[in-house]
């Protein structure tokens, strides 16, 4: 388990609380639960690394702790 | 701060609540009751719990909005989901009171990590919301291993963890204080023994006391059996046998006597009087061939090195000394002889005389011949005998004042008398300073009166000196006593009067005076002189060449004494015996009267002569370029002598209308025939390339080196034999002994070869 922490700059910053094995989606899913967004308007970046959505967190090396940019599309 | 938060939500409640249906007003009544049980839940740390199903709830909301009205405000739409959150935070708060169990199971939840503006699920929340969404529930964080490895990110493999250097650190401490503290155990167990203060503690005085008296029984008894081994030797004889040893023992040893004839290897004088010296035998080589014992006290051989040292030192440090030493001065005063080039005095071999260096104890006779050596030299130093003693003691050096002290004022000095030959003026007379001296020479005042009886005094005494040996003075003294002797007779035959005296004083023009035993030099004397350059005069023969010097004063030959054949009395210039020239013989002082051309031929060829027309066979010959040059101005030129005028007027006038006066005609018919040929020193022409490099080595002063002259030598050889080689045969003349040997052999042809040749021959 994990915990990964997103935060859109913008007033919206949630701890989320994930497995290595989930997929970016799956966290898309539980972020867009935490915040109310819907899951398919939201981005996560890590600097200029957009995140799809079919790969692993694992994959992706997000360890805990990490902070991830949360944008909306 | 979470109670500002509600706060503001209170506010929107506000905001909202007019908007809102009556349902959702009665609702808020409803809160507002539980408002101060909820602010009293906030305050607690785990602050802003998000209920799971909050986004459901507001889904819920939507859509039963949506299911409301469709029309209802789109703004308002916007509204919720910009502040979705908030809302949900509401919503949480609205519906907390339909679910007590949530509540408790909020309270349950574990605290979030951070206190930060932040939302955060916790595990089990979250485990519902997976389940929800239909994913795998959160695996469960491993707990690190029990033997302290922990895994690694991906789980693989276990990390040794990092060993606690502050726990080393102590354990090492630890260890370090249980080592010394067992060094300290074996080190006391060592050391124990029984201490005497200790051991003493359970005797007590008592015991001590017994103890030496032990001791001092012990010791008696040892005394009585001495005495009693002392009483048994003593019956025995055996301490008579023992001193009768010891007496002969004295008797054998070394005593004054054996001291006789063993030589000292120091002065006498090194050794003080009435003074106790210990004498020690001296170091000697073991396998030296003369087996002499000598005695030496140690002080005074080193005594005698930094002597002997010192001396070396001085020696080698005095290369040149302009002064002696002081020593040296009062050795030499003594009467010892100075040593000369002293640092060539080193002897050899010093060593060798060693040997016999010093005195045999016993010898009386040394000791007497020092003493006589002293009496000398108590004599010497008191000036006996004929020799006098001076010290050579300098007085001390003082700096020098510039002024005079009283001695100096006082002391007068006796002017020397000037000696040897002195250039005299002519005066009258030559007067023997000597004689002033004494106040017998007259002086030369007219009115002085000389008396008769003196002059016949006079007189006799020169007859008298005439009579001595020829020594010079009496020769100077004799001839300044007759002149003073002639000077008497004339004053004698005419005393003048003061007036006859100022007449002649009169007469007698200062030029005269001045001119007296020097050379008249006016204008036309010079002019005479410089007619002396003139390349023809003097060489006819007709010029007296004692005419320059004619104009000297004339002496008075009645004072002139005998002559010159008195070599050793004062001598005069040459310019006295100088006959006196006839003013008559010329008109002119320089030139001579010109031969007349009347007296027949000679005088004609005399004029000739003198003239320069006609040059004399046998004459001088001309001072010619040599000297010539040498008077000639070295920095004189043609220019110099119109260098101002020119440049100031030729100038000017060009100023105003310059240029040519001419019209330039170019010279049509001159064909100059130039031919540009350079010869090198040996008179060979040399081609454009030589040339160059001759006058290239000409202009830098600097010539070609050894090699390249070799090489140019060469080739000019080379050339030359060139030149020589005939054209049709080879250097060898082989063609020519070709032909010579078909001559010979009469045949077109000749045979080449060598073994053959051999055999015909």
């Amino acid at each position: 388990m994990l915990e990964v922490t997103c935060n859109d700059r913008l007033g919206k910053k949630v701890r989320v609380k994930c497995n290595p094995d989930d997929t970016v989606g799956d966290l898309k899913k539980l972020i867009a639960a935490q915040t109310g967004t819907r899951y398919d308007k939201i981005v996560l970046k890590k600097w200029y690394t957009v995140f799809k959505d079919h790969i692993k967190l694992s994959d992706y090396e997000i360890h805990d702790g990490m902070n991830l940019e949360l944008y909306y599309q | 701060m979470g109670s500002k938060k509600h706060k503001k939500e209170s506010k929107k409640k506000k905001h909202r609540s007019r908007s809102r249906s009556p349902l959702q007003n009665e609702e808020r009544e409803r809160k507002k009751h539980r408002k101060h049980k909820d602010r009293k839940r906030d305050r607690s740390p785990d602050v802003e719990e998000v209920p799971v199903d909050s986004h459901l709830v507001k889904e819920k909301e939507a859509t039963r909005s949506h299911s409301r009205s469709s029309s209802e405000s789109r703004d308002r739409r916007a509204r919720e989901t910009s502040r979705a959150a908030h809302d949900d935070a509401d919503n949480n708060r609205e519906k907390s009171s339909e679910s007590e169990a949530r509540t408790a199971e909020r309270s349950q939840s574990p605290p979030s990590t951070s206190g930060g503006a932040q939302e955060s699920l916790s595990v089990d929340e979250t485990n519902k919301l997976r389940a929800k969404l239909g994913l795998k529930p959160l695996e469960h964080a491993e707990k690190p291993a029990e033997d302290g490895k922990i895994k690694d990110d991906l789980g693989e493999f276990y990390h040794k963890p990092a060993a606690n250097i502050s726990q080393q650190k102590k354990s090492e401490k630890i260890r370090e204080k249980l080592e010394v503290r067992k060094e300290k155990r074996k080190i006391e167990q060592k050391l124990q023994t029984t201490l005497l203060a200790e051991e003493s503690e359970d005797d007590d005085a008592v015991a001590w006391v017994q103890k030496s008296r032990e001791i001092d029984k012990q010791k008696r008894e040892a005394a009585k059996r001495a005495a009693m081994l002392d009483e048994m030797d003593a019956v025995f004889g055996v301490s008579e046998l023992v001193a009768a040893e010891a007496a002969q023992e004295r008797q054998q040893s070394y005593s004054r006597h054996m001291l006789r004839g063993l030589r000292v290897a120091h002065d006498i004088d090194a050794i003080a009087d009435e003074r106790d010296v210990v004498l020690t035998l001296a170091d000697k080589e073991v396998l030296a061939e003369d087996k002499e014992d000598v005695l030496v006290n140690v002080n005074i051989v080193d005594d005698e090195r930094t002597k002997k040292n010192l001396l070396e030192a001085k020696k080698a440090k005095a290369g040149y000394r302009a002064y002696d030493d002081e020593a040296d001065l009062e050795a030499a005063a003594l009467g010892f002889a100075r040593p000369v080039l002293a640092k060539y005095d080193d002897e050899i071999h010093k060593g060798r005389d060693d040997k016999t260096r010093g005195f045999h104890i016993g010898d009386d006779h040394v000791l007497e011949a020092k003493h006589f050596r002293d009496l000398m030299r108590q004599e010497r130093l008191q000036g006996g005998g004929e020799k006098r003693l001076e010290s050579l003691h300098l007085p001390q050096l003082r700096l020098a004042s510039d002024y005079l002290d009283e001695h100096e004022i006082q002391a007068k000095f006796k002017k020397s008398k000037r000696k040897g030959k002195i250039r005299k003026k002519a005066k009258h007379e030559p007067i023997d300073v000597d004689d002033y001296d004494a106040g017998t020479a007259p002086l030369e005042t007219d009115d002085t009166d000389v008396k008769p009886e003196q002059l016949s005094a006079a007189a006799a005494g020169a007859d008298s000196d005439t009579t001595d040996p020829d020594t010079e003075l009496q020769l100077a003294l004799a001839r300044a006593r007759r002149l003073r002797q002639a000077e008497a007779a004339r004053s004698l035959r005419h005393v003048p009067k003061v007036e006859e005296i100022l007449e002649n004083v009169k007469e007698e023009p200062a030029e005269a005076e001045a001119a007296a035993s020097s050379m008249v030099l006016d204008a036309t004397a010079e002019f005479c002189r410089t007619l002396g350059d003139i390349p023809t005069y003097g060489q006819a023969g007709n010029r007296d060449h004692l005419a320059e010097i004619m104009d000297f004063e004339r002496e008075d030959m009645e004072v002139e004494p005998e002559g010159d054949s008195n070599a050793g009395a004062w001598s005069r210039v040459d310019v006295d015996n100088e006959k006196p020239a006839d003013l008559a013989a010329g008109s002119c002082v320089g030139l001579a009267a010109e031969p007349s051309l009347g007296a027949g031929v000679w005088g004609a060829l005399q004029l000739a002569l003198s003239k320069g027309y006609l040059e004399r066979a046998g004459a001088a010959p001309m001072p010619h370029s040599a000297a010539r040059h040498l008077l000639a101005a070295r920095h004189y030129s043609i220019e110099d002598k119109t260098y101002g005028e020119d440049d100031k007027y030729g100038r000017r006038e060009r100023g105003g209308h310059s240029g040519p006066l001419q019209d330039f005609r170019e010279k049509n018919n001159f064909r100059p025939n130039i031919k540009l040929e350079y010869v090198d020193d040996d008179g060979r022409p040399l081609c454009p390339k030589e040339a160059f490099r001759y006058l290239s080595h000409k202009f830098h002063g600097k010539g070609p080196g050894k090699n390249k002259q070799e090489k140019r030598i060469k080739k000019a050889v080379q050339e030359g034999l060139m030149k020589k080689m005939s054209s049709t045969d080879t250097p060898l003349g082989t063609l020519q002994m070709l032909q010579d040997k078909q001559r010979e052999t009469q045949s077109p042809y000749i045979v080449l070869s060598g073994v053959k040749r051999e055999n015909t021959n």
